[in-house]
């Protein structure tokens, strides 16, 4: 078994973006206060005194500019990672990341890929209020040209961040803020990769499938706790790569099970356990054995006081869980 | 048939003059194709040609031309081949680009172009941030944007002008076409850190040595430049008359030329029509490197041939 120190997930984005830069000089990072200072959540802390100005750039406070710039030097042959100090900012740089980094392959036949990778936090809980609170995986999913990540574990956020850098197509990388410093965990030395597109089966069980990705993982796996000891036992299914989804996982579990919750932030309506949940309906229809159920966010914007009612809750998820179960 | 002369510097003039017919005929082509509803809209140039080709003679074939679909003539005087850019407009299989774009929306990337039917002044970040990728790697490269008036007005100029100075990118700003809405440029650069050059955009041998000069700037490391070459009020064609007064050529060999020209683009048009149509099945691919399962063949997605 190979070398492992112990981590909490921003360290091991740090360690991830380490890595990445050591093996391959085109990997350049650029952000708002993402070089003297660290970054906001210390992200990129000792990076620029490692690899200089040239390849950890701040930036004007422009998130247009900073997601059109990755672009462009993205097309000159870099592989650019900026990042959106929280993804609540990122939508002046939304017309960039739908319009421009997603297409740009396809619209030039395959001569032009970008291989930008997005860095950003994602969530709520931590007394953001609206803009510093947001899940909005969705949109991104949504737009074809576009791969979504979001790790749960130090562990997965080294892999997986590695693999977005190295990978040719543009990447949303959304890092669950509201764990960076909770998930701790044994992450290997050096270099590292978690593959895209497949789900991690974070917990085993035969009567029920729970769906989650970044800090809905460790609310899934106490309220999995909790209901073991009622004496029912769930499957935690965390995708970590949104898109493309491993609908290959969800579908031999859910057969399995015959009962699926799918838990995320976002609110409910077009949100992606929408999607889910239509291809869970697609492909296990004769396997189920309940109605497939979201527990989310409600469709109101994050709210500031009542940010604890409006997240899911271990509670909510076992009302769904206990609800499948006696269907 | 390709870009009409290699080295601009021998005879700069003529070789305007004659990029200005080759591309007049086209324009003409496509403007008739586009109103007949045979191709898509393609947004002329008009007489904004001059300043696109001298603007484009004047960079390196390396170097990376960033535009609006209006900039075709830019293309073709940075040496995308005629054949490419009329299977482009024609939705044809020679079209690099695979047919994604509307009319003029080129991409090539063996001759370093991107042209764009989006939002009209996206391009110009892109072009910053290449820029400041080359001004990292001092390789000699530099991005060119050309961009209308109107794209003055659009927010993302400032992120483009803002992030360009800031990083001392090797990156070149032409503003050509017609003055819009009245937005003047002369004072504004020292706002944005941009040296600003203003030239006459009905004068190709003006914005060659701005274009030039701008090159220069950028190569050595002093940052990127902002070029008004937008119209006067009353421009003036470019005319092969005075070209010929010049002791250029005369009215007998511009028959020829123009004879030339047609032939040359009838050729062109019917070798295109006469490749490959676009395949129905690529449809489903360039979306992401390797096609994903909910894109594969048998995943409800099958078109009509």
């Amino acid at each position: 078994m190979s070398e492992t120190k112990t981590l909490n997930l921003v360290q091991a984005v740090t360690d991830g973006l380490n890595v990445a830069m050591e093996a391959d000089d085109d990997v350049i990072l650029l952000g708002e206060d993402i070089g003297k200072f660290g970054g906001v959540f210390r992200a990129t802390a000792g990076l620029h005194e490692r690899f200089g100005e040239e390849r950890v750039i701040d930036t004007p406070l422009n998130e247009a500019g900073i997601i059109g710039s990755a672009i462009g030097m993205a097309l000159y042959g870099l592989r650019p990672v900026p990042e959106i100090q929280f993804s609540d900012f990122i939508y002046p740089g939304f017309d960039h990341i739908v319009n421009e980094l997603a297409k740009y392959r396809y619209r030039s036949g395959g001569q032009f890929p970008c291989p930008v990778t997005i860095r950003t936090p994602v969530g709520g809980g931590i007394r953001g209020g609206h803009y510093h609170s947001q899940s909005p995986e969705a949109y991104f999913i949504h737009t074809p040209g576009l791969k979504v990540v979001c790790p749960s574990s130090p562990r997965d956020a080294k892999g997986l961040l590695v693999s977005s850098i190295r990978n040719d197509d543009p990447v949303l990388f959304l890092e669950p803020k509201p764990i960076y410093r909770k998930a701790i965990g044994e992450v290997p030395v050096g270099d590292f990769e978690v593959p895209l597109g497949e789900a991690r089966v974070v917990r085993e069980g035969s009567d029920v499938t729970l769906i989650a990705w970044g800090a809905m993982v460790p609310l899934c796996e106490e309220a999995a706790s909790r209901a073991a000891s009622d004496g029912i036992e769930c499957t935690i299914l965390d995708p970590r790569t949104l898109w493309p989804l491993d609908i290959e996982a969800i579908v031999s579990s859910v057969e399995h099970t015959g009962r699926c919750v799918i838990v995320h932030e976002a609110p409910k309506t077009c949100g992606f356990g929408s999607e889910i949940s239509a291809l869970v309906q697609e492909r296990c229809f004769l396997s189920l054995e309940a109605p497939i159920t979201r527990v989310t966010g409600y469709d109101v914007p994050f709210p500031y006081t009542l940010e604890h009612a409006y997240l899911p809750s271990v509670a909510r998820v076992l009302d769904a869980v206990e609800t499948a179960v006696h269907f | 048939m390709s870009a009409v002369v290699e080295q601009p510097e021998r005879d700069l003039l003529e070789v305007l003059v004659s990029m200005d017919l080759q591309l007049a005929s086209l324009e003409r082509l496509l403007t008739r194709l586009s109103a007949s509803g045979t191709i898509g809209s393609y947004p002329e140039a008009g007489f904004a040609r001059t300043a696109m080709v001298a603007a484009a003679l004047a960079l390196r074939p390396d170097d990376m031309l960033f535009g609006t679909a209006r900039d075709v003539p830019a293309a073709l005087a940075h040496g995308v081949p005629m054949e490419e850019i009329l299977a482009q407009a024609l939705g044809k299989g020679g079209d690099p680009g695979r047919g994604r774009g509307m009319p003029g929306a080129i991409t090539n990337q063996r001759h370093g172009v991107s042209l764009t039917d989006g939002n009209i002044a996206s391009h110009t970040v892109h072009a910053s941030g290449f820029g400041q990728a080359a001004q990292i790697r001092g390789d000699g490269r530099v991005a060119c944007a050309l961009l209308g008036s109107g794209a003055l007005a659009n927010g993302e100029i400032h992120a483009a002008f803002n992030f360009a100075a800031i990083a001392d990118a090797r990156t070149i700003f032409i503003v050509r076409g017609e003055v819009a809405d009245g937005i003047e440029l002369e004072g504004t650069g020292e706002a944005w850190g941009l040296p600003i050059d203003v030239v006459r955009g009905d004068d190709g041998q003006a914005v060659y040595a701005a274009v030039r000069a701008a090159r220069e700037r950028a190569v050595a490391g002093e940052g990127p430049t902002l070029i008004d070459a937008r119209l006067p009020e009353h421009p003036e064609p470019l005319d092969w008359q005075a070209h010929q007064a010049r002791g250029g050529w005369s009215a007998e060999h511009h028959q020829g030329v123009l004879r030339e020209i047609e032939a040359g683009l009838r050729e062109a048009r019917a070798a295109v029509e006469a490749g490959e149509d676009i395949r129905a099945a690529s449809l489903f691919e360039d979306v992401f490197e390797d096609r994903p399962w909910f894109l594969a063949p048998n995943r409800g997605h099958e078109v009509n041939s």
